[in-house]
């Protein structure tokens, strides 16, 4: 690879905001046929740099230079045009038009009055996805796709573009393992074939094993570009927090205390059934498994998000009415979704009455006890360390992580009994992340029942005391974390080990 | 990334300019006072900044109500209709002595009350399209009105100097409707900013589904903007009929508009979640600085009408262009 000239070269690239400097002066190459990871914690500028390679922001200084000439793309359909492809986080892909349709949308092969060549169109699609090695009916909508399929096609897309630069931000966020490795699978079949990729990930372990060289941002600067042959995974870490990071490993409540949450039977059809586990007082319970294995759904029932068919959930002792969550709040249950922004934030409200609003602090007849709640808000931002210019600061502006200690924040105050979070970290920078789960930690020491879903193995396996595994719409193991591995839990959350039926319901 | 001392350092006049972006509906009505003031010596006088007030104050009651609806992501064009129904069974309850002057008010705002639980729980606890249901209620509402009255004209006469009063009375020299106006401007403002309903209703019109899982009662919530913004009618047709006191009952078609109008004039997001009652306020008192400067150069009613279109798709524009560069 090297000696080759670059295919695409940045030079001294700014970007500012209106308070931020959210790009300052970053130089570095992509070399052709390669695989570039781009890492860094959220804010440290990988989606403006991706939207301006993407024409969709434009630099303030600096030059680009693609494929040897000056690149500066005044719209997205200008670095199309230039042979950049880029799949953002939120797939564009439009469900009611069939795949062969969104693959080449923009270019149907028509005749000359405009009607569109079916023939040829389902064709040509179906050279592209068997070139990827998909077997998918090119007729068939679009939306009907699992999402990790929808993926696809939007490389599909790139393809039939004619991009050799693509461009992927977290293309694995909302995969399932099995889903993340066809993809990277693919990738490594384009690179084989000549294209260029550049990736923006949290995960470390695809990056490194993935990607020919990684270059690190943090706070709008260039910290490095390296080979990822040349430096451990520790070194990188430590490039993108800026200081070093210490794993706790799973600490173990020395004595946890009596059941709190007891789930018996509980079954929505379709979805889950034979769901039933117990988690005490001062355990972290994580639920491993593959994306629509059922954790979120069981975790919705419980919290009455989403309406059970059947099956009991009990709080210390005392029968929950399912399906509302005004009585699960009332009993107790604080439910972390999975999906920040759509589930839990209210982005164009205040930081304070984010953080207010299950447990509003009242005078009389409904009157806001406005005094109150600073002091708690104040007190939280303190606490969990939360930046924000000040608790009157829309969420939007903050962080990802941020973000997410305001729900925790908000969970928190009504101090509860149970604490169910779900994916608690997606999509958060490696510093918040070792941050919430210390902070989840110190909860079940004071005697929380905690229960994490996640689709991360480490996490599960460094904050558990016990993990239980679904497959399928069942709880298919019960481990202690001491018998559990990685490989095991993988195992078991696809099928490869056989369940341990002894060991399940606890 | 984002601390204080950064915002301290902002210079004054990008402060400025984000205050007047925010506060843009309060620049634009001082803007227009400032040249309707150079332009007519008859303007800037308090009989013509009274009378501007009075105008406004029947389409001002209804936008309050409107604007809280507006917020929390849902549409109430059925006001207009409730204001007629109001109006109409006001005047047929003939208040000429003190015992059907107390039911011409009660009445009135019970009704309202009635379309607006009607309005609310359909909308609320069915989740259907808030446009399409009030806009079904609208002519549920006047098609009752009608068959009531046979289509004939409602009026009254000899009716008690206090009923005459709510519209044509004045305190400390200033009309009584204007109290009412600004007193229900006050009501709206305080509770939607200071007490948990308001918070409620700003976080469901933000994420409805985020606020069912922090525990709010949308359904519940939803049902009551829409039974102030029922009342908020009422109150506007009594304050209507009391003027007129001989009504034709299809008077208030079109007030759902203008009180649309002003909402959206003062900023609120048509999806939910941002809008407030001051700046609903001041896009009241915008309307009407408009319609009052129109009538100080002798243009035609007609051409107002038209005006109000346009200011009505400009501010929607306006509005949506600001969320495409906010993106």
């Amino acid at each position: 690879m090297t000696g080759t000239e670059p295919i695409l070269s940045l030079s001294r690239v700014s970007k500012r905001f209106a308070r931020v400097h959210a790009l300052e002066a970053v130089s570095f190459d992509v070399l052709p046929g390669e695989i570039h990871a781009l890492v860094g914690e959220n804010g440290a500028g990988k989606s403006t740099l991706i939207k301006i390679l993407g024409g969709n922001l434009g630099a303030d200084e600096g030059t680009i230079t693609l494929k040897g000439r000056d690149f500066a793309p005044r719209d997205p359909s200008q670095a199309r045009a230039a042979g950049i492809a880029v799949i953002y986080q939120e797939l564009t892909v439009i469900p009611y038009l069939s795949v062969a349709e969104n693959i080449f949308l923009g270019a149907l092969p028509a005749n000359a009055i405009g009607i569109v060549d079916r023939q040829r169109l389902h064709r040509d699609a179906r050279e592209l996805l068997d070139h990827l090695g998909m077997d998918i009916d090119p007729a068939k909508p679009a939306g009907e796709l699992a999402i990790g399929l929808q993926q696809m096609i939007e490389i599909a897309k790139s393809l039939a573009a004619r991009a050799d630069l693509l461009i992927m931000d977290e293309p694995t966020s909302s995969l399932s393992h099995r889903e993340g490795e066809r993809l990277w699978e693919v990738v490594a079949e384009l690179r084989n074939s000549g294209k260029t990729v550049i990736f923006v990930s949290h995960k470390l372990d695809e990056v490194f094993a993935i990607a020919n060289r990684v270059t690190v941002l943090r706070d709008g600067r260039k910290i490095a570009t390296q080979l990822l042959a040349d430096i451990t995974p520790d070194q990188l870490v430590t490039m993108m927090v800026g200081h070093e990071l210490h794993y706790e490993k799973a600490v173990h409540a020395a004595a946890p205390g009596p059941d709190i949450l007891a789930v018996e039977g509980l079954e929505r059809r379709g979805r889950f059934s034979g769901i039933s586990f117990s988690v005490r007082a001062g355990e972290i319970v994580g639920f491993a498994g593959l994306v629509g294995a059922g954790r979120t759904e069981v975790m919705r029932a419980i919290f009455g998000a989403d309406p059970a068919d059947a099956g009991r959930v009990t709080v210390e002792g005392k029968e929950l009415a399912l399906g509302n969550p005004r009585r699960a709040i009332r009993a107790g249950i604080a439910y972390l979704p999975e999906n920040r922004k759509e589930q839990a934030l209210f982005l164009r409200m205040s930081l304070l009455e984010n953080l207010a609003l299950p447990a509003s602090q009242t005078l009389s007849l409904g009157i806001l006890d406005q005094a109150a709640e600073s002091r708690r808000a104040a007190d939280f931002v303190k606490r969990l360390r939360i930046v924000a210019a000040s608790i009157g600061e829309e969420v939007i502006q903050l962080s990802g992580g941020n973000q997410q200690k305001v729900v925790l924040a908000r969970w928190l105050a009504m101090q509860p009994k149970v604490l169910i979070a779900d994916e608690p970290t997606r999509g958060i920078d490696v510093g918040a992340k070792a941050e919430i789960h210390d902070l989840l930690r110190s909860l079940a020491r004071q005697g929380m029942a905690i229960i994490v879903v996640s689709s991360e193995l480490p996490e599960i396996l460094s904050l558990s005391n016990r993990i239980l595994v679904m497959r399928g719409g069942r709880i298919v193991a019960n481990l202690a974390t001491e018998q559990a591995s990685e490989e095991i839990v993988g195992g078991l959350a696809v099928g490869l080990s056989s369940p341990e039926p002894a060991n399940v319901g606890h | 990334m984002s601390d204080t001392s950064l915002a301290a350092q902002e210079p004054a006049f990008r402060r400025i300019g984000i205050l007047a972006r925010r506060e843009l509906v309060w620049v634009v009505l001082f803007g227009a006072v400032v040249l309707l003031a150079a332009a007519s010596p008859n303007f800037l006088t308090s009989a013509n900044l009274l009378n501007i007030l009075r105008q406004v104050s029947i389409v001002g009651i209804l936008a309050v109500g409107v604007v809280i609806v507006v917020v929390a992501g849902n549409f109430d064009l059925s006001v207009g209709a409730t204001l007629t129904l109001a109006a109409v069974i006001s005047l047929q309850m003939q208040p000429t002595d003190a015992g059907r002057t107390v039911l011409s008010l009660a009445l009135p705002l019970v009704l309202g009350l009635v379309v607006g639980v009607m309005n609310g729980l359909i909308v609320g606890r069915l989740r259907a399209n808030s446009i399409i249901v009030t806009v079904g209620s609208q002519f549920v509402v006047i098609g009752c009105v009608l068959l009531y009255v046979a289509g004939q004209h409602v009026r009254v006469d000899g009716a008690t100097p206090f009923y005459v009063a709510i519209s044509a009375g004045y305190l400390l020299g200033i009309p009584i409707p204007i109290y009412l106006f600004l007193g229900i401007v006050a009501v709206g403002h305080f509770l939607m900013r200071y007490t948990l309903f308001g918070r409620f209703v700003r976080a469901i019109g933000g994420n409805a589904e985020a606020a069912r899982l922090v525990g709010v009662p949308v359904a519940r919530y939803v049902a009551l903007t829409y039974m102030l913004s029922g009342a908020a009618a009422a109150v506007s047709g009594i304050v209507l009929a009391s003027r007129v006191r001989n009504l034709d009952p299809t008077v208030g078609i079109g007030y759902e508009f203008s009180a649309l109008t002003a909402v959206v004039l003062g900023g609120a997001s048509l999806t939910g979640g941002r809008g407030n009652v001051p700046h609903t306020l001041a896009g009241v008192l915008l309307l009407g600085v408009i319609s009052n400067g129109m009538r100080l150069f002798g243009l035609s009613f007609n051409l107002q009408l038209l005006v109000q279109g346009i200011i009505l798709i400009t501010a929607v524009a306006i509005d949506a262009r600001g969320k495409a560069a906010g993106r």
